[in-house]
Formats: C-alpha cells, structure tokens, sequence
C-alpha cells in the first residue's frame, strides 16, 4: 500500500526538519517533498512536471503550509476539496502562523487538522509522532472514488 | 338724529366734520323736518351725513330706530330734488362742487376728487368736490353694506354702488397708487343721470382697501365698491417683504424659472454663486448655467418636475467667468392657488468646500487604509517569515545536542543550550509582538464584561502553570465593564502574569483586584505586594521592550504592559501606575464605555 507523505514546504530547512521529526520518531514513510502551490496541484493530479505519474495513487496524508509561491495553501486546498478524486483526501495544515484568521480559513476551506509549528524542536517532533501515527495508522483512509476512464 | 326747524350753518358742518376727523362718527349735522334743497349748508349737510352714515359700524346701522330709518327715506327724496337743482344750476356748479371738496377734503379725508362725465361720456376732473347720490344708489349701498358684511366680515367699512363701468377704471388703482388706506366713491346724479363722482382718500392708521365688483342687474351694469380692511393683507405684505429679504440674504442661490427653464427671478445668493447679476439673468434660460458635458440634465429635470416630483442632487454648474462650481440643487414645482404648476424653484448651494473636504477624507481614508494593510502584511510576515529561520536554528542546535552529545564539552554543550534559549526567547518576543498588534488592529466589539471572572480564570490559569506557587488573591465581586471581551482577557492576563512574576520572590505574595470611585470615574486596579518600582522611572512603565528589571531578576518580554496601555487606551480610558520598590505596584485603568452605556441604561 502506498503511505506516501505529501509535504508542501517552501522552506528547505522547515523541509529538512520535518523530514528529521518523523524519522526521530520512527515514521518511514517516503516523504514526496513539493516546493510550492502548484507544484502541490500538479503532483496530486499528474500534471505538469509530474505529468506521467499515476494520479490515482493519492498520499495517505498532505502536510500543506500556507504561506507558499504562485499558489498559496488555502486556494491548494480548495481545489483538493473541489475536486472528486482529492475530495476525501487528508489535509493537515502544519504553518507558522496561529493567527485565528488562518485558523478560521483553512477548516473552511476543508483542513482535517491544523498544527502550528512550534519553534521548539522537541515540540515539534512530538507533533510530527502523534501526526504520524495517527494520519499513517490510526486513521481509515476513504475508498478511492470510481475513475473515470478507467475500465471496471 | 337731531331735529330743528333751521337750517344748518357751514358751524354746525364744521363742528360735525371735526368730530369725525377725531374719529366720533356718531356725530350727524341737525338738519330741519323740511329741508330747504337750495339750501347751500343743507346739500353739503345732508352728503356729510350719508358719508357718515356709510362710514359708521353696522352695530349703530341696526340700532337705529324705524322713525330714523323714515328720516332716511326722506332726505333720499331731497337728495334727488338737490342733484336735480344742481344740474339745473349750471352756472353755480363749479364753485359749489369746489366749496364742498375742500371742506370734505379738509375735515373728512386727505383728498377729495369731484369727476363729471360730459354728455359724450367723457370722464373728467371737474373739482375736489362732494355730492350726494341719488336715492336708488343710497339703496343699493346699503343692501351692497349688508351682503358685504356677510361676506367679508367686520372689516368692511362702506359699500357703495355706482351705474357706470368706466368708476372702476377710474378708482381702481388709486389707493394702491397713493398708498391710499381707505376710498369712498359716491355717484353724483339727477333724476337717473350719473352726472359724476366724488372720491374721498385717507391714508388712516386703520387701512382698508377698495374693491370694484360689477354687478348685472335688470337696469344695466352696476358696479359696487368695498372698502374693506386691509390691516390683515398690510401685515402679509409686510411678512412677504421680510421673506423677500431672507431670499435676498441667503447664501443660496434661490432661482425661480418658468416650466420652459427661463429664468424669473434670482437672487444675490445666485449672483453671488453664479457670476451673474439679476438683470442678466431674469428671462433668459437657465440652461445657460448648464456644463456642455451635462445639457441632458435640465431636460430631465423639467420632465420630472411636469410630472410634479421635486428634485435634490448634487452637479456641477458654469459661472459667468467659465470656471466651474459644485452645487447641491433642491428642484421643487410652485403651483398656483388650484394646484397647477405655473413654474419652478431652484434653490442651489455651494459646495465645493464640501467637495475638497470629502475628497481629503477619502484620501486620508485610503491613506489610513493602506497603512492598515501595510500593518496587517507586516504582522502576517513576522508571523510566518521571521519564525521560520528561528525554528531552523532552534531545531537544528537540537539536533546538535542530542545526536552529538558526547562529542560536545561542556562549554559547546552550554554554548548551544544558549542558542536555544535565545531561540525561545525570540519566539515569545514575535507572540508578544503580534498580541500588541492586534490589540491595535482588531475591531472593537463592547460588551459588558464580569471583569472580576475574568481575574479569577486568569489567575487560576497561572495557578495551574506554577502549582508550587501559593499566591493570596483577594477579587473584588461583580465588578465588570463594557469592553472587547478578548481584549478584557488580554488585559487582565498580562496584569496577573506581572503582578504574579513580581512577587516570585515575595515571601507571602498577595494579589488584589478592585475599584476605586472618584470624580473622574471609576478606575480598577490591580496591586500587588511584590517588586515593585521606582516612582522615578514609571514613565517607561508602558513603552514598549522598556523593562525596570533585569530579564536574570525577573523574565519577560517588556511589552505587556504596552499591551495593557493599548487596550485601555482603545476603550478610551486612562492608565497609571504607582509602586515602592520592595513593598509592591498597582496598576489603575479606566474604562469611560462604562458611562457609555450605563446612560443608554443597557449593554450592547
């Protein structure tokens, strides 16, 4: 089964430092790092320069900031939810910012959870623990919708 | 009336006609059972007493008793045997006519004008003379008295009847002219003739105005005059002449204009606005004030107004010297006395000093605006960008630590435990930074507010922070304020979390939370028995990152009590402090929002 983890970071020492909590704390999962909004869109839909990949296999959780290049985190998450194939898939906002306005907007726009990035290390890679072991095992992902095109 | 056999002397006239010039109209002139026609004093006498007979109140017209009312039936028999001599005695005419205008001018009135028709029908001035009419006339002046009275109420003072159209073309317009208060015309005649008319004119105190009606009877055209008050339409005169100076005064321009747009009247508040002086204006089109770019806009504007339906609108118009001038035009129908409408009002005000004001406030908005969101970015970008290098130091140094711990001596070990310190401490500098901003930012949303809860939540929170720490707290009970319910919790918190780090090393701290009343309001405090300060340097109490303790004495960020001043300065309040070193600080803060709604008597 794929248990890809889709990271959307602009930031490669945010990247780096993700990528080291969840191996501190045992997650081994591949982690498909994207540097910004459209980058995100194209991955998840096999398009542009990830034209070619099978867009049916979705990552088991996306890890979107919000602060990114050409398309920000919160329009990249409404064309996830807009879309049938990405409409259940598991968004977890992980930013910077704890602002209620960003808070507010992104489960409008369908988070399943935010976290804030804490600037304490061990914080962090406590929250990177509990993230995986909940999106990664805990969590029943939902069926993968009838493709279009696809024979049955 | 008296009774006498003789006959009356130019005295007994004189004496008569100087009591009715003082205002008695009671006063009539003696005349004999059978009066002498040829007489002189006895014509002059008898006109003297028809005049006052007409000039007096009805009140003493229906107290008269039937025997005198007998005495009048006779002396219309005499008045028409005395034309009748009269005409007859040609040669004699003009001297009596002249004797009898100066006395009645002289004693009864200011001017008397005697007018004769020659025999094709020419009306001229003949004297300043009076004649009695003949009795048909006397008849038709007191039915025309009656209905007069009826019809026109106590105001009127005489009604007289004359056979001829050509007396009101002759009367009409004199005591308009002359500024004349009250007229009595009387017909001259003989046997049936109008021979002429006698005109009286006063300019008494008590005015009164002449009315001509003609009237179509079986025997031709009569014409009767009222001579009616006119004390009532002086006054409105008057009223209208004072509304002609407030039009002229006003600073507007009020403009009157015909349903076709030219212009009928303008005052100086339209030369004033407009350039143009009224002489210039009066009868041309208004349309003349009308910008090339906007000649569509009177068209529809008389459109609106045939249909009756006033205007206000703001435009633009061209004054004489081609410049151009914001006006705020109110556009109403006049209508006539049965509600047609005969013309237009314009009144139109200035307002370009409007204008440049509000587009000052528009640009200072924008302005405001702009720097708003100059403010918001920034915040967004100490949020976001400055935290982001802060978590790769952070996060990096603690790798360090804990894969190459056994590499590290003691000072590198220590060296990085430092970086990481700082780390921290920045990130709880950027949280304060960005609490301070939003206090600054955020909407205002007042409440009323159960302070001393609030109080209580906070220090129950630090209470569960710090365990080992026994604070006394003493809370004033329902003491509350109207104010941002976020910030409230702002406010307070930053206060406890003061209050509760500077008595850290008080050996029985005590924290307390109440009000103090006074002339300027009410003021909340909250005090402690901690640190303390200097009265000297509570100046840099409130600024922001000025700290009167050293970061190793006590920790923190130097911005919450900033924090604190900027709440309170939001809700419009004030706030102080006082301290002793050792011995403890209050921190006192008003709320005036308070006063705000317990006048309304409720919360929002």
């Amino acid at each position: 089964m794929n248990k890809v983890i889709l990271l959307v970071e602009d930031n490669p020492s945010d990247e780096k430092l993700t990528v080291l909590a969840f191996r501190k704390c045992g997650v081994s999962n591949e982690v498909v790092v994207v540097r910004d909004g459209a980058e995100a869109l194209d991955y998840l839909f096999a398009t542009g320069t990830h034209a070619g990949r099978d867009a049916s296999a979705l990552p088991r959780v996306v890890l979107l900031d919000l602060n990114l290049a050409k398309i920000d985190g919160l329009e990249v998450l409404r064309r996830i939810r807009a879309d049938d194939r990405t409409r259940h898939l598991p968004v977890v906002v992980l930013t910077s910012s704890r602002q209620e306005d960003d808070v507010l907007a992104s489960y409008a726009s369908g988070a399943n959870a935010y976290i804030r990035k804490p600037v304490e290390f061990a914080e962090f890679a406590e929250a990177a623990k509990t993230l995986g072991l909940f999106w990664l095992l805990m969590n029943e992902p939902a069926p993968p919708p009838p493709a279009a095109g696809r024979a049955t | 009336m008296t009774r006498t056999t003789k006959a009356p002397s130019f005295d007994d006239i004189l004496a008569v006609m100087s009591a009715a010039s003082r205002g008695d109209r009671s006063a009539r002139v003696a005349l004999p059972d059978a009066p002498r026609p040829d007489d002189t004093a006895t014509k002059i006498a008898l006109t003297l007493n028809v005049l006052l007979d007409d000039l007096a109140p009805a009140v003493t017209d229906a107290k008269r008793a039937p025997a005198e009312r007998g005495g009048v039936a006779d002396r219309e028999a005499a008045f028409a045997d005395a034309s009748l001599d009269l005409s007859a005695s040609t040669g004699n005419r003009g001297r009596l006519l002249e004797e009898i205008a100066c006395r009645l001018g002289k004693q009864l009135a200011e001017l008397c004008t005697i007018r004769t028709v020659t025999d094709d029908g020419e009306w001229v001035v003949s004297s300043r003379a009076g004649y009695p009419p003949d009795a048909e006339v006397v008849a038709l002046v007191h039915q025309g008295m009656l209905a007069a009275r009826q019809r026109l109420g106590e105001r009127v003072r005489a009604v007289l009847v004359s056979r001829q159209p050509p007396l009101v073309a002759k009367t009409d317009s004199i005591p308009e002219r002359f500024d004349v208060a009250s007229s009595l015309t009387i017909a001259l005649g003989s046997g049936g003739k109008v021979l002429g008319v006698a005109n009286l004119l006063r300019s008494s105190s008590d005015p009164a105005e002449v009315g001509l009606n003609p009237v179509q009877t079986g025997e031709g055209l009569l014409v009767s005059s009222v001579i009616r008050d006119i004390t009532e339409r002086k006054l409105a005169e008057e009223q209208r002449a004072r509304l002609a100076a407030i039009v002229d005064c006003s600073g507007e321009a009020i403009i009157g204009k015909t349903l076709d747009g030219v212009v009928t009247s303008w005052n100086l508040g339209a030369c004033r606005i407009f350039g143009y002086e009224a002489a210039e204006m009066v009868g041309q089109p208004l349309s003349l004030l009308i910008p090339e770019d906007r000649a569509n806009e009177e068209t529809a504007i008389l459109d609106a107004l045939a249909k009756g339906d006033g205007q206000r609108f703001d435009t633009v118009r061209r004054r004489k010297d081609g410049t151009l001038v914001d006006v705020s035009v109110t556009i109403a129908p006049l209508r006539d006395g049965a509600g047609r409408i005969v013309g237009i009002s314009k009144v139109a005000r200035d307002i370009t000093e409007r204008r440049l004001a509000e587009v000052a406030l528009a640009r200072a908005k924008e302005a405001a605006e702009a720097a708003a969101r100059d403010l918001e970015a920034f915040s967004y970008s100490v949020a976001h960008d400055l935290r982001a290098p802060l978590r790769a130091t952070n996060g990096f140094a603690r790798l360090v630590v804990d894969r190459f711990a056994d590499k590290l001596d003691a000072d590198g070990k220590d060296w990085l435990e430092e970086i990481l310190k700082n780390a921290r401490k920045m990130d709880e500098l950027i949280d304060a930074l960005l609490a301070l901003a939003r206090v600054t930012r955020s909407e205002l949303k007042l409440e009323r507010v159960d302070l001393s809860a609030v109080v209580r939540e906070a220090a129950a929170r630090r209470r569960a922070a710090e365990p080992e720490r026994i604070v006394e707290l003493h809370v004033e009970d329902n003491l509350s304020a109207v104010i941002d319910v976020r910030l409230a919790r702002a406010l307070i918190e930053n206060l406890i979390e003061n209050a509760w780090k500077f008595t850290a090393k008080t050996p029985s701290p005590r924290i307390v939370f109440g009000k103090q009343d006074g002339p300027g309001g009410r003021a909340f405090f909250l005090g402690d028995n901690g640190a303390g300060f200097e009265m000297a340097s509570v100046s840099r109490l409130f600024a922001p990152f000025q700290r009167l303790h050293t970061v190793s004495e006590f920790p923190g960020t130097g911005i919450g009590l900033a924090t604190v001043q900027r709440i309170v300065r939001r809700h419009g309040g004030r706030v102080w402090a006082e301290g002793v070193p050792d011995a403890g600080a209050t921190v006192y803060f008003t709320l005036p929002t308070q006063q705000l709604v317990t006048e309304t008597g409720e919360t929002q």
